[in-house]
Formats: C-alpha cells, structure tokens, sequence
C-alpha cells in the first residue's frame, strides 16, 4: 500500500497471539498496528528484575507494572494475586467477583486467575510448559458424552490440522522436548505426532524430585490408567537458540526468567517488528470497536495516556484498517466488545448467539505437598520450576463421568504451598509451627516439648534436614463449560480510564468437583506409594480466597492462570462466537483470538495450542487480505 | 571462628555475632573481597540499630562477654533458644538471624513470615536459607544447564569445622 499508515489490519493486545499473527502478516508484506493497553517492554529486564527482588510477596505479578491496587484509578489494572487476596473488595480487586454463596460453597467463587496487560503480555510469566491436546480432547461432547458438555462444545478443527500447527507453534516458541520420552503417553491418553516430528530442541533434564517420584510410582496404576512421570516439554531453551542463552535453572519461570532462557512473546514481538511491516503502539487502551450498517467493523476507537496511575487528561483516537483482531486475552476481549454495544448491536459487538463472555474457565488448581523419608532428600529449590508431570491420567472412559487432570511436579519445595523457605526458617527461630515442620514434641521426642527454636549450626542442619525433602505436585483440572460462568461489564464500577470493569460469575459443578476430589485420591496415594509423609492441610485456611467446602471436607482451590472459554470456536454459529479460523461469525473483518476460543479446556497448559490457533488464525487473515 | 580474640572495631563485633548466630564462616557472611555494594555487613548493622541501637550495644556486649565458650553454647544463650518469654537481647538477636537468612527486615516483636521487608535486592540473593538447602536463590542461579539433575555440593564448604565438644 502507497500510504503507510494505512493499515491492513489493527491488533489489539502485544501477546503471543497478537505477535505470530503479526509476525506472519508483516512476512506477508501486510501492514500491521498493534494496540498494546500497557506499557513498553523493557530495553533490558534489569527494571523487572529489581521489582522482583526488593518485593516482599513474590507473586506472579510483582516485578511488573503497577504496583498499586486501585483499579479505579490504574489506566491499566488487571487482576493480580494481591489483588485475589482482596477479591471481596472491589475497591482493591480490578475483577468485580461474586458475592459469596453462603449457602452452596463450590458456587460464586472468585475466579484465581490473573494476567499481565504490558508488552509481551502474561508470557512474561508463564511457565513454559507446552503440551499438546490429544484427539479425544476436541471431542468431549460427541465422545464422551460429558455432562455439562453440550452442543457447541466439540473443537470445530481436526486433529491432524492442528497436529501441523502444533509443529510451527513449538518452532517459534523453541520447545524442549524428545518424542521418544512422550511415547508412552501414546497408549497412555493417545497422544501421536507425525511420522518422523522431532522437537526443536533436546528435552530438559529431569530433576531428583521427579526421579524420586518416577521411582515411587513405579508400577502404580488409578483409575484404570498406567501411573508414570513424563517429561514436560517446555518452552525453555536447552540449546543456544533464537540469540537466547540455554537456562541455568533459575527456579523462578514465574514470575520472570532472569535470563530469558524462557520464551516469552517480546521474542516474536521483536521479530515482528523486525519485518518492517508491524507498528507497535504502547499506552493505547482500547475502548470499543465501532461497526458499520452492515456489520463490518469500521475502526477502532482507544484512548492513550502518559501517566499509569491517575492518568489525567487523555487522548481518545480512532484508527481504522480493512481487518481487525482480537488479542487482548480472553477477560479484556469480551469486556471491550460488550462495551462496544450499540443501538443496532444491543448485546455487544460478535455476540448473536450470547455466548461471548460465558464459559470462563481456568484449570482448576488442586495444590498438595509431602516431605520425602529422613535420609532421603530430593534437593527442590533447583532447576525450573517444574520439568516433569503425569500425564498418564489425562484421558480415559471416567471422562464421562468426572474431570481429567494433569499432576505437574514442581521443584521449589514448598515455595507455593506455605511460602518457603520464609515459613520454615521464622519457625525454627521463632518457635513457631505454621510449617507444620516444627510441632511441639516432635516424633520420638520423649518427654512433652515445644517447638524447636535455633540459631547456630543446629538451625542450618534442621533447615536443611526439612528443606531439602520438601516437594509438591499441582493438579490441574479440566473445567467444565459452564453459561453461567462469565464475564459481564460491571453497571457502575470503572477503571481509572472511565472504562467499565469486568464482572466475574463462577464456580464449580459437579463434574469438575469430582475431578478435584480424583486429583486428590491421586496426589495421596503416590505420596503413600513413595514412603513420603503428606502436609497437605487445609482445614484452617477459611481465610484464603479459594476456600470452600465439598463433601464435608475443607478445600483450597488455585488458578492455574489459564482464562479460557469466554469467546469460543464453533461450527454453528448459534452456539459459539468465533470459527475454527477464530473469525467473528457476526462480522467478517474481525478475529478474536487466544485462548478464550477453546470451547473446551481439557488439562495442558493453553498457550501451545492459542499459539498453533494463532498461525491458523494468520493464514485465514492473509487469504481475506489477497482477495 | 567464635575462639578469635575479642574483634576491634563495632562492624567486626557485629561479624563474629552473626556468624555465631547463624552459624556460618565469617567469610562467607563478609568476605574480605566483598563483591556485594554495600556490604551486606553494612546493610545489617544498620537495619538493627535503626531499630534500636542501645539493644544492639547490650546485645554485643553480652556476647563479649561470652567469649571463649563453643559458638553453639553462645547462640543458644544469646537466642534464649529455652526461653518462652525472650529479652529485647534475644529478639534483637533473633531479628539479626531472620536478616542474614532471608535477606528481610522482621521486627523484632514479629511471629509472621510474611511481616518481612526486603532490605536490598542484595539482601534476597545473599540470604543464607538457599545456603541451608543447598540451593541458589529463586531468581539468581550462577549454576549450568542441567545442574539440578545430580545433587548439590556438600553442605560442609560454607560452614566452620564442627566443634569436638558439640553434640
């Protein structure tokens, strides 16, 4: 095109999805914009890495900007796990989440999950983890007969396409992985790749804490599935590649690789921009979409600030290309198409068959923790995050009846659970016992004692007696579809931008909650079957935001960070909003991508395949360019 | 280490205390290269004494006064590890542990290892808890690719020689 700022298409959202596709458009020599709500990346991470050392909760959001949390007046508030902790206060908490339902626990929940809004978007902090769905995960509905898994719910793509998206998706992340360790997941949950596929990289190496549980579970079998730990692939590089050094074991992918031996998407971002085709545009909030008499989105109107916390004044722009997407994940994607509600489009923009925003899922996050026999540590707190899980428990017939899981095995102690090594060390000073690791009267203490406390060498031998047996696993379940799980835009509470904050209905049904219930029968019978001793309590945590009760018995339920669900792909266009190529069915020039197209979740981690979606998602896009 | 004669000046008393109540070397609390800018030495001492300078006089007062016993018998007396209702000394003292370990200002009076203030983003990478465990801090790993799939070094290299007399 003569005029350069004349754009074929406008990306909303400086994330994984938004970088491919704009990497691939600007190959194509199309001219793309990005829209990016938040801030810059960074020349250097150098800024985000102080931010994380000097915070005292190291949570996934804290070496990234803001700081605060007044979601009234941040120009870009999302949800965040300080904010979680306030979840009952929308002063505090950007989501407006339900109120609490005394009388029926495992409904109007908080949702847990949070995300970033900032150049490179929640890759930033994702773990790495880059799994593949297997086929019987598209098909829940006409295979399984699930419950709660209606019409609408079936992936609208064949496995063997997204097979070859996977392919590109793992090449442009740089995943870690050897077909030859997955193999066993083939008869396990009918996991396949084509003929002759290798992983871009060499896999990770294993840590000690997996091979403490390989060991453990060694000829195990639940719920008629083999029991047996795989290798997770990862997006972490285990060779030079992509001008990225090979990790150096950090333990600390979340909240942020130091080193960026993690992928996150400033790399595609970067690339992108590289081809000099894509403009980025930071500190550019979109407000809403406009559409013309037709249906054809006509611009984009956003409004730009200087300032994150207490804008001031701003500006407010429209610009406008033949093509628009999406890409401002699965929460901010919704909340701007229901605010871009018209007299000709009442609902909202891409909402005829009022499924935009319902269905939010995440993988519902069961957390347990054990200690390995004396004599026998496992030296956590090394290597990433986590390198291995069990998969094996991904698929089989009891999909009909309850939720799959996956067991991620984590390798920082218990980090997640208690907050180590923080808790454990004020206790043996102090003489306290919040650990659980320094009881009065300690097993084979005669007589009737309190809680140790220590200083000297005695302290460095009784820490590193508990830490170094300290290990978790986290089970991530498949949550169900459920319509009345939603976002919605909040009639009165706004953002410091003026723009309506996202309103949160959720929780759990039955399906899922027998999922949970399975992940803990699982979690406790390898703790047994490896002579470890389980902590895993949850009786006194009424305090914490994912309390609830089920059964009779106290539960602490996490997010696992993947929101999903809220936009999702369909053939019929009644019962979904977008299409297998995540286009609008309601309007032909706008994609809505990420992974709040997944019309259902299963158990991987989703950025692998919003990532494959997204290279499906730019070729659909060049085509509708060409024509 | 707790057998050198009496330190000369304040910042050296301070050193001999710290390695006594946390129980590594001296050196590896304040080498003599010491790459961290301020010292975490410096950092420290000036944590306690912005809390209360009189109490961390007494406090290196009474361990003067220690000199010559085994450095478990001192840290044990200074901490009043056997004590349910510890001295402004002890907690004093017990603040200064929780610093060298987590790299994080508690005061005195706190119980909650979520109270915690991190000093200097030096502090967190040089807190002595990922020493205890054989491990580096989460976020500071000077190690190689694949590491954490053999154990670690002994834990013996960063602590002083086991005293004959410690049971």
């Amino acid at each position: 095109m003569a005029d350069p700022k004349t754009y074929d298409v406008v990306i909303v959202g400086a994330g994984i999805a938004g970088g491919i596709i704009a990497l691939e458009l600007g190959r194509l020599g199309k001219h793309v914009l990005i829209l990016e709500a938040g801030a810059p990346i960074p020349a250097s991470r150098e800024q985000y890495m102080e931010n994380f050392f000097l915070s005292a909760a190291k949570t996934p959001e804290s070496p990234y900007p803001p700081k605060t949390l007044a979601p009234a007046e941040e120009a870009t508030p999302r949800p965040t796990i300080l904010g979680l902790n306030n979840w009952k206060n929308a002063q505090k908490s950007y989501l407006v989440q339900p109120t609490p339902d005394p009388t029926f626990q495992p409904k109007q929940l908080p949702f847990a999950s949070t995300y970033e809004r900032i150049g490179g978007g929640t890759t930033w902090h994702w773990l790495g983890t880059s799994l593949r769905l297997v086929p019987d995960d598209l098909v829940m509905h006409s295979y399984y007969k699930a419950p709660g898994f209606g019409p609408g719910t079936d992936w609208p793509i064949e496995y063997s396409e997204l097979e070859t998206l996977y392919g590109k998706a793992e090449d442009e992340i740089g995943v870690s992985a050897s077909v030859a360790e997955q193999a066993p997941l083939q008869q396990a949950i009918g996991l396949t790749y084509p003929a002759g596929y290798q992983y871009p990289m060499q896999a990770i190496p294993e840590s000690l804490v997996d091979e403490a549980i390989s060991q453990g579970v060694s000829g195990m079998s639940l719920f008629g599935q083999p029991v047996f730990v795989t290798p997770t692939p990862a997006g972490r590089n285990s060779q030079p590649r992509a001008n990225r050094p090979v990790c150096a074991g950090n333990t600390n992918c979340i909240p942020i690789c130091p080193i960026q031996a993690k992928y996150d998407a400033t790399v595609t971002l970067n690339a992108a921009l590289n081809t000099g085709n894509v403009d980025v545009q930071y500190r550019s909030v979109v407000t809403r979409l406009l559409a013309d008499t037709q249906g054809r989105i006509s611009s984009v109107e956003y409004i730009t600030y200087n300032r994150e916390l207490k804008p001031g004044p701003v500006t407010t722009s429209q610009v406008s290309a033949t093509t628009y997407v999406l890409a401002a994940h699965a929460i901010e994607n919704p909340k701007i198409l229901l605010n871009s509600k018209s007299s000709a489009f009442p609902n909202g923009l891409a909402n005829s068959s009022d499924q935009l925003g319902r269905n939010l899922m995440d993988h519902v996050l069961y957390l347990s923790w054990a200690l390995m026999p004396e004599g026998k540590p496992v030296f956590p707190y090394r290597g990433p995050l986590s390198t291995s899980g069990i998969e094996s428990l991904r698929n089989g017939p009891f999909r009909s009846q309850r939720a799959a899981f996956r067991m991620e095995i984590g390798n920082e102690g218990w980090n997640f659970p208690i907050g180590d090594p923080y808790a454990t060390v004020n206790d043996f000073i102090n003489g306290t016992n919040v650990s659980a690791l320094n009881p009065v009267t300690p097993p084979g203490t005669p007589q009737p004692s309190p809680s140790l406390k220590l200083g000297g060498r005695d302290l460095v031998m009784a820490l590193n007696d508990r830490l170094t047996r300290q290990f978790r696993m986290a089970c991530l379940i498949e949550q169900s579809p459920q319509a009345e799980n939603r976002v919605t835009l909040d009639p009165t509470l706004k953002d410091g931008l003026g723009l309506p904050r996202p309103k949160i209905s959720y929780g759990f049904d039955k399906y899922t909650l027998d999922g949970f219930m399975a992940a803990k029968q699982a979690s406790s019978a390898i703790y047994q079957a490896m002579g470890a001793t389980e902590f895993t309590d949850y009786s006194k945590s009424q305090s914490q935001p994912g309390y609830f009760e089920y059964e009779g018995q106290s539960f602490v339920f996490f997010g696992a960070g993947h929101v999903m669900g809220t936009h999702r792909m369909g053939s019929d266009p009644k019962l979904s909003v977008v299409d297998a190529n995540q286009r609008s069915h309601d309007h032909e020039n706008l994609w809505i991508v990420g992974s709040g197209s997944f019309p259902t979740v299963a158990t991987p981690n989703p950025t692998l395949t919003l990532a494959a979606l997204a290279f499906k998602t730019a070729a659909s896009l060049g085509k509708a360019l060409t024509l | 280490m707790s057998n050198s004669p009496t330190p000369s000046t304040r910042m050296d008393q301070f050193v001999a205390l710290s390695s006594v109540l946390t129980g590594f070397t001296q050196d590896t609390l304040a080498p003599q290269l010491d790459p961290t800018d301020p010292p975490l030495k410096k950092l420290y001492l000036e944590a306690a004494d912005k809390s209360s300078t009189q109490t961390v006089d007494a406090l290196l007062a009474a361990f003067a006064n220690l000199s010559g016993q085994p450095a478990q018998t001192i840290a044990n007396t200074l901490l009043e590890v056997d004590s349910t209702n510890p001295t402004a000394n002890a907690l004093m003292a017990r603040s200064i542990l929780k610093l060298w370990y987590l790299g994080s200002w508690y005061a005195p009076t706190s119980l909650i290892a979520t109270d915690g203030t991190v000093v200097a983003m030096n502090a967190y990478i040089g807190g002595l808890a990922w020493s205890a465990m054989q491990a580096h801090p989460m976020g500071y790993s000077e190690l190689k690719f694949g590491y954490w799939n053999s154990a670690p070094p002994p834990l013996s290299g960063v602590l002083p020689p086991s005293e004959a007399n410690h049971g």
